[in-house]
C-alpha cells in the first residue's frame, strides 16, 4: 500500500523516492512527482527576487541620496551584482525571469517597500526607474 | 560539459516533469529525481522543529518571567501548540519525530539560546523541564 500525497507529503515523499531507487516505477505517481520538481524552480527564483530589490534599492538610495555616497555603498552594490551573475551562470535560464516585467516589477516594490521611508525616497515612482539588465551593468551608478 | 541537472536545475526540472506527465520512464534521470524527492519531507520536518522551538522558548519565558504572564501571553502559547497539531494532521508520519528525544533536545536546545538572546534571563535549565506531551497539553503552563 502507498501514501497517498494529499495525506502524508513526507511519508509519500520517502516512498516515492524508495519506488524510483528500486526500478518499481509502474508505483510512483508520476503527476505528483510532476508538480514536486516543478517546485525546484521556485527557491531559485525566490532568492534571485530577494538581491534584485536589495540591488534596486541601493541603486535608488545612490541616486537620491548624493551626499551620502561612499565606497561602501558602491562595494554593496557590485557585490550584489557579482552575486547575482554567479547565480545566473549557474542556473541560465534564470536570466529569462530578469527579462519579465511581472518580476521587475514585484522587486521594485519590494526595493520601495525598502527605501520609501528614507532621505528623500518617498517620491519615488511605481514603476521601476531602470530595467534589471541596466541595474546589472557593472559601471552604471544612476545621477 | 556536465549535465543538464549540472547546467541548469530550473531547465532540467522542466524537462523532467512534462517526461513524468507524458510517461516517458526510459527518458527520466532517476537518480535525481529521487534525490530531489528526498527532500521534499524536509522542509516539513524543518517547519515543526522551528515550532516546537517557539513553544518551549513561549514556555521558558511564561515559567521565567512571573511578571510577564498575561492573558494574551497565554493565547499565543496555545496558537502554538495548534499549528503543532494542525502539522501533525496534515503530516502524521511527522509523528515519530515528537517522540525522538535527540530531536526534541534539539528543539529545547534552540529554544534555550533563542530565549537568552532575546531576554538575557540567566540560568536558564539545560535540559527540558517538561515533557513533550506536557508542553503539548492545554492546560500545561510551567510554574
Amino acid at each position: 500500500m502507498s501514501t497517498a500525497y494529499e495525506d502524508d507529503v513526507a511519508e509519500w515523499a520517502k516512498e516515492q523516492a524508495f519506488w524510483l531507487r528500486s526500478g518499481q516505477l509502474s508505483l510512483a505517481d508520476s503527476l505528483h512527482l510532476a508538480e514536486e520538481i516543478e517546485g525546484i524552480g521556485t527557491g531559485a527564483i525566490i532568492e534571485l527576487a530577494h538581491r534584485c530589490s536589495s540591488l534596486l534599492a541601493h541603486l535608488a538610495r545612490w541616486q537620491r541620496q548624493g551626499g551620502n555616497r561612499c565606497e561602501l555603498w558602491r562595494q554593496l552594490i557590485d557585490l550584489q551584482r557579482q552575486r547575482i551573475r554567479r547565480m545566473l551562470k549557474r542556473v541560465p535560464s534564470l536570466n529569462s525571469v530578469l527579462e519579465d516585467p511581472e518580476f521587475l516589477q514585484d522587486v521594485w516594490l519590494d526595493a520601495l517597500i525598502k527605501v520609501i521611508g528614507e532621505n528623500a525616497c518617498y517620491d519615488l515612482p511605481e514603476t521601476s526607474l531602470w530595467t534589471l539588465t541596466q541595474a546589472l551593468a557593472e559601471d552604471f551608478f544612476p545621477e | 560539459m556536465g549535465t543538464l541537472y549540472e547546467d541548469d536545475v530550473i531547465a532540467w526540472a522542466e524537462q523532467q516533469a512534462a517526461l513524468l506527465r507524458a510517461g516517458r520512464w526510459e527518458l527520466l534521470d532517476i537518480d535525481n529525481i529521487a534525490e530531489e524527492i528526498e527532500d521534499v519531507g524536509k522542509s516539513e520536518k524543518r517547519e515543526l522543529q522551528s515550532r516546537l522551538t517557539v513553544l518551549f522558548s513561549h514556555l521558558l519565558k511564561w515559567k521565567f518571567q512571573q511578571t510577564r504572564r498575561t492573558n494574551s501571553w497565554r493565547k499565543t502559547i496555545r496558537t502554538q501548540r495548534a499549528e503543532i497539531k494542525k502539522d501533525i494532521k496534515k503530516c502524521p508520519s511527522l509523528k515519530t519525530l515528537m517522540s525522538d528525544p535527540a530531536w526534541v533536545e534539539t528543539a529545547y536546545h534552540r529554544a534555550v539560546v533563542d530565549t537568552y538572546a532575546q531576554t538575557l534571563l540567566p540560568a536558564l535549565p539545560i535540559d527540558a523541564p517538561w515533557s513533550v506531551a506536557e508542553a503539548m497539553s492545554d492546560e500545561f503552563f510551567p510554574e
